[in-house]
């Protein structure tokens, strides 16, 4: 029996050479007939685009055959299955009385839940009654041996909860009080619902990172095995999608996003990625896509304020202009009103010497060489009152009787 | 009249207060660097420029740490520290920065913009200090990277004090600059010039 920490290898190892098919396989079929059943799983779609079902359907090894037809019992499923309506919704209620404690229950998509969750539905109840997404993942959930949130959207809301949020989309682990283990992606790699499905059957539930997601897939960022690492290190960068070298000025995530794509690939086949394509991550497997990720050509996040969003870039360039615009006024003022003149023309000595708390406010006397120094200095300075203008008038007086003190 | 000389600003804060202003501004722009890496830094590429962002940023982080035990152990941070009687001093302050009063206010050792912007800048430097140490090894930080807005989330409150540092170090030189040379002087030198036997405000203020 191959064990967990050679399994986990396994899944670590990746890349074109990843197959579950010849090596769990038999191992997973082992495990099934010692359980005498396969194990049921619902695959509930709810506010999804289906992408996370067909990424799936490319799982090549194992093939979707042989997964659904000898390894697990899939029971149900919006896109695949035969049946409809009524017979489908009765099918569902049957798997949930039947198995209960016994399913996996596979949800993909957000729950919207705004409204009573009317958004989306998955039909209707046999008296008629609308079946909403939010009520079938409510109803299955508790009953679910393990729950799943398959792809971006069930794990964290995704862009169905993304900003504004018309349907009060939310993550399936807002909905229901239980373990849900995230397997997000926009769309999932078919290996990373496989390999966690593997792990669930033979072993139970993976090391789960603080966003519950198996770190055997989500363990290390996307930099830190990027192939294109060397030319980010050396500052080669590109400057337009479809050119070659590192991505990062084109708004390349992988810096900031947990998932193994450089050393598994893309799909079925592990034949490519994104970097590979010369097109940046999008970092669609984090908690924060997209709104966090966009734009998803720039590095950082606009600034959002109320009525206006800008590009950090420009908010950068807003910020330097008003503060400098600041001081340049206030330096303007400065002069206009004698300010200027008094301080930096007229002395470099204070009146406030408080020299606060703690060390310090030693004092001395200059020496008769410091004082004559001294003296020539301020001998040649230009007289500070023909600068002075303005609010201060009384700086006149106070420069003339300083120089009278000086005479004694 | 004889002119005085006073010992405002010692060896140690002089030493201090320029290292830590090397330390920041280095951070700063190997910060914007690595955030837009552009030719406008001549001889830096990432990987020069991260060494040298992490260096500094935990050389500055020991130097803050050595620079908050002074002002604990001599007192001084009654000096530094705004604290919310403060705000009495404000609007005076806020008049004589526009114009709209001739004398700056009284004040201690430094005025309360100048206190508040030291008492901002060490909370924001701990607060980047561990968003940075987060971004450098973020594996055993990863508990609470949840609740912080996950790595994106520390690279963005990176970015925004850093351009809080930039903005206000030029705020706080530009103000040293044009209200008090005297003061700025001694932040080289350490010494001041006094222009009168009794200066006003030159009672040392008490310990507390
Ligand atoms: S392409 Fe992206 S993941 Fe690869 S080295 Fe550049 S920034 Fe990192
Ligand atoms: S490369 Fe980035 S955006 Fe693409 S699938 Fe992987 S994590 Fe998602």
């Amino acid at each position: 029996m191959l064990t967990r920490r050679e399994f986990i290898k396994l899944c670590l190892g990746a890349g074109a050479g990843f197959s579950l098919g010849s090596t769990v396989l038999p191992r997973l079929a082992e495990a099934i007939t010692a359980l005498e059943r396969r194990p049921p799983v619902i695959w509930l779609e709810v506010q999804t685009c289906t992408g996370n079902f067909l990424s799936f359907l490319n799982t090549l090894n194992p093939r979707l055959q042989e997964l659904i037809f000898e390894i697990i019992d899939l029971r149900y499923g919006n896109t695949m299955m035969a049946a409809e309506g009524e017979q489908a919704i009765r099918a569902l209620e049957d798997v949930a009385r039947d198995a209960r404690g016994e399913y996996i229950l596979v949800v993909d998509g957000a729950v919207p839940t705004k409204d009573g969750g009317i958004y989306g539905a998955i039909g209707h109840h046999p008296d008629g009654r609308l079946f909403t997404d939010l009520e079938a993942v409510e109803t299955l959930g508790p009953g679910a041996r393990y729950v799943v949130a398959a792809g971006s959207c069930a794990a964290f809301g995704g862009p169905y909860a993304a900003n504004p949020n018309p349907t009060g989309a939310k993550p399936v682990s807002m909905v229901l009080d239980r373990q849900v283990i995230n397997v997000p992606g926009c769309p999932i790699h078919p290996d990373w619902l496989v390999a966690t499905l593997s792990h669930l059957l033979l072993y139970g539930v993976p090391d789960l990172d603080p966003y519950n997601r198996p770190t055997m897939i989500y363990g290390d960022t996307v930099h830190d095995n990027c192939p294109r690492r060397q030319y980010f290190e050396n500052s080669i960068f590109a400057a337009h999608p479809g050119d070659s070298g590192c991505t990062y000025k084109i708004g390349c995530k992988g810096p900031v996003t947990f998932t193994d794509c450089p050393t598994r690939q893309w799909s079925g086949e592990h034949l490519s990625w994104p970097v590979e394509a010369n097109t940046p991550c999008i970092g669609c497997v984090a908690p924060e896509f997209p709104d966090g990720m966009e734009p998803f050509f720039e590095q950082l996040p606009d600034v959002k304020l109320p009525g206006v969003t800008v590009t950090a870039r420009t908010a950068a360039a807003v910020a330097g202009i008003v503060t400098a615009g600041g001081i340049g006024a206030h330096l303007v003022g400065s002069v206009l009103t004698g300010r200027l003149a008094r301080n930096w023309v007229g002395k470099t000595e204070t009146t406030k010497t408080n020299p606060g708390t703690g060390p310090g406010g030693e004092e001395k006397t200059l020496s008769k060489r410091e004082a004559r120094k001294d003296a020539s200095w301020r001998g040649r300075r230009r007289p500070a009152g023909k600068l002075a203008r303005g609010k201060d008038r009384n700086h006149h007086e106070r420069v003339q009787s300083e120089r009278e003190g000086e005479k004694e | 009249m004889k002119r005085r000389l006073v010992l405002i600003q010692p060896l140690v804060v002089r030493l201090f207060h320029w290292a830590i202003t090397a330390g920041v501004i280095l951070l700063v722009i190997t910060g914007f660097y690595i955030a837009w890496p552009t030719g406008w830094v001549p001889f830096l590429n990432m990987r020069t420029a991260r060494e040298l962002h992490f260096s500094t940023g935990f050389i500055t982080i020991f130097l803050v740490l050595g620079r908050f035990y002074y002002a604990v152990a001599t007192g001084d941070y009654h000096n530094l520290l705004f604290r919310l009687r403060d705000f009495r001093q404000v609007p005076a302050l806020l008049r004589f920065t526009f114009f709209l009063q001739d004398r700056s206010p009284d004040q201690e050792k430094y005025n309360v913009g100048q206190k508040f912007l030291f008492t901002s800048w060490f909370i924001v430097f701990v607060l980047v200090a561990l968003s940075g140490v987060i971004l450098y090894q973020p594996d055993p930080w990863e508990v609470i990277l949840p609740f912080v807005g996950g790595l994106q989330g520390m690279r963005y409150f990176q970015f925004t004090v850093a351009l809080f540092f930039a903005l206000t170090i030029f705020l706080h030189v530009y103000l040293a600059a044009i209200d008090d040379p005297a003061r700025l002087q001694a932040i080289f030198t350490g010494w001041i010039r006094v222009s009168s036997d009794k200066p006003e405000g030159g009672e040392r203020t008490p310990s507390k």
